[in-house]
């Protein structure tokens, strides 16, 4: 196994013990990905676990006493509903474009990419990747429709990868510039969004002016009596006021941040660089599959 | 215990649980095109919140023109009334009425070169022409919520358990024909 590996990644043999790249363990991270970031019902969808299952389920019929049987039989109606609740959720959830962001429980289809001002993301001698399972699990990455812009909290999402179109075709990963789908919560971080009331921010702004007695006499002592008097105090308060109402226009004007994190709702957060008709197609097949076995294996039962 | 009892124990489960699982999605497809629904509605306040502000501002440089303010003002007071009534086919007529008449207002205001260097009347421009957009996308979406959820309630099963729990169609946003077609600015600047 690590010769045929080190044959095929000249990188990996020479990166083992050099320090920044750990070989096995990459490969140990890789291996386990699929169950720890795509959950049991991915691994349920997958053709090769369709033939692992049904070994299963000939063994216990082979070797165990019949009624064991409805065993895997409840097993396979679990993952039938499992997987067809996926299906539906991909076929039925409206599509939002990021340049109006419509929030709620959305499906958005885009470009993954590095957030602003980050260049280069993943392990020495790999190519650059946004989203690495057991090394860059967590950290925020950019989906990008092509009029806006969402960042993406993969920590509680449920991640499916397919090989990548470079040469490390084994190496599950989500790279820039791949066309991802994304099903989950949206919602929009603005600056009007803060929850301070107009009121309570010229307060704010007169607390922090006050603050700078020198610059406020400087600014607003008309008379130059070296105090601020009543009529001088409602030209200070009228500037305040302007302040905010230019502030919150500002930010008015200033798109919104789309965000998806999965942690506002219980409803399954999704993302994935398979095409969601694939993806769907994969569902249903397998929804199928496992609710043919339970009946088969119920009709079995009822034989014996 | 008895294999044939076990085969109907779970039987009659499987068909229960497949039965939760499907109103469950009905229930979420309401929940979405009614989340859809408050998306574009919350649009349409914030569009109609500024409109008084813009022929405020536009008063005050265009005295001749009244005539284009009104029918602003007009068709901005039936989309809030069609959007409180919640009456889908009056707030399309209405929408269609406001667009024309923004459509004017803007155009007329090329003919005043003080009231297009305001930074009142600029600011409210861009402000209106983007919520004008994000509605569009945002209609488009709420069509597409009521549309997936008017066809899962039509489709069997699913059509059983929506007639036993009074799940109901979604009206669409509609367009008229006047609104799909291609805009004829040289008719905006010759009105």
């Amino acid at each position: 196994m690590w010769t045929w590996l080190h044959t095929l990644l000249p990188e990996l043999a020479l990166s083992s013990d050099a320090g920044g790249l750990n070989a096995y363990q990459v490969i140990e991270n890789q291996r386990l990905a699929v169950l720890r970031r795509g959950g049991l019902m991915n691994l349920t969808a997958a053709p090769r676990f369709a033939i692992v299952w049904m070994g299963v389920c000939f063994g216990v019929q082979r070797y165990a006493e019949l009624h064991w049987l409805l065993l895997p039989a409840t097993l396979s109606l679990w993952f039938a509903l499992g997987l067809f609740r996926r299906y539906r959720l991909i076929v039925d959830t409206p599509t939002s474009r990021l340049s109006s962001g419509a929030q709620g429980y959305v499906e958005l289809q885009g470009k993954a990419a590095l957030p602003d001002g980050e260049s280069c993301r993943g392990l020495p001698h790999l190519p650059v990747t946004v989203w690495l399972p057991g090394y860059i699990d967590a950290a925020p990455f950019v989906l990008d429709d092509g009029k806006g812009q969402c960042l993406l909290y993969p920590a509680h999402a449920e991640i499916v990868t397919r090989p990548a179109d470079t040469h490390f075709s084994w190496l599950k990963a989500i790279y820039p510039g791949q066309t991802l789908y994304v099903l989950g919560e949206l919602y929009t971080q603005r600056g009007d969004n803060l929850p301070l009331e107009r009121r309570e921010r010229v307060a704010a702004v007169l607390a922090e002016w006050k603050r700078d007695r020198h610059q406020l006499l400087h600014n607003f002592d008309a008379d130059g009596n070296g105090q601020i008097d009543a009529e001088e105090w409602q030209t200070v308060r009228q500037a305040a006021e302007q302040w905010v109402n230019d502030d919150i226009r500002e930010q008015q004007r200033a798109p919104g941040t789309h965000l998806m994190d999965g942690a506002r709702t219980g409803q399954l957060f999704l993302i994935t660089n398979i095409l969601p008709a694939t993806l769907a197609a994969r569902y249903r097949w397998a929804a199928w599959l496992h609710l043919t076995v339970w009946l088969g294996l119920l009709w079995l039962m009822s034989l014996g | 215990m008895n294999t044939g009892l076990l085969i109907f124990v779970s039987l009659l489960g499987g068909g229960v649980l497949w039965g939760i699982l499907l109103y469950n999605q009905l229930v979420v497809l309401k929940n979405n095109t009614e989340k859809a629904w408050s998306n574009t509605d919350v649009l349409l306040k914030q569009r109609n919140a500024e409109l008084p502000k813009l022929v405020a501002v536009c008063k005050q440089h265009m005295q001749y023109e009244q005539e284009t303010l009104q029918k602003v003002m007009e068709a901005r007071n039936r989309v809030a009334s069609a959007m409180q009534s919640g009456n889908m086919g009056a707030l399309g007529a209405a929408e269609n009425a406001l667009r024309v008449g923004l459509g004017n207002l803007f155009a007329v205001a090329e003919a005043y070169p003080e009231l297009k260097a305001s930074d009142s009347f600029q600011h409210l421009r861009e402000r209106i022409t983007g919520l004008e957009d994000s509605l569009a996308d945002r209609r488009e979406f709420y069509n597409d919520s009521a549309a997936i959820n008017n066809t899962r309630i039509a489709q069997f099963p699913d059509v059983i358990l929506a007639k036993a729990f009074s799940f109901k169609r979604f009206r669409l946003m509609s367009f008229t024909a006047e609104e799909t077609s291609d805009v004829d600015v040289a008719a905006h600047f010759t009105s």
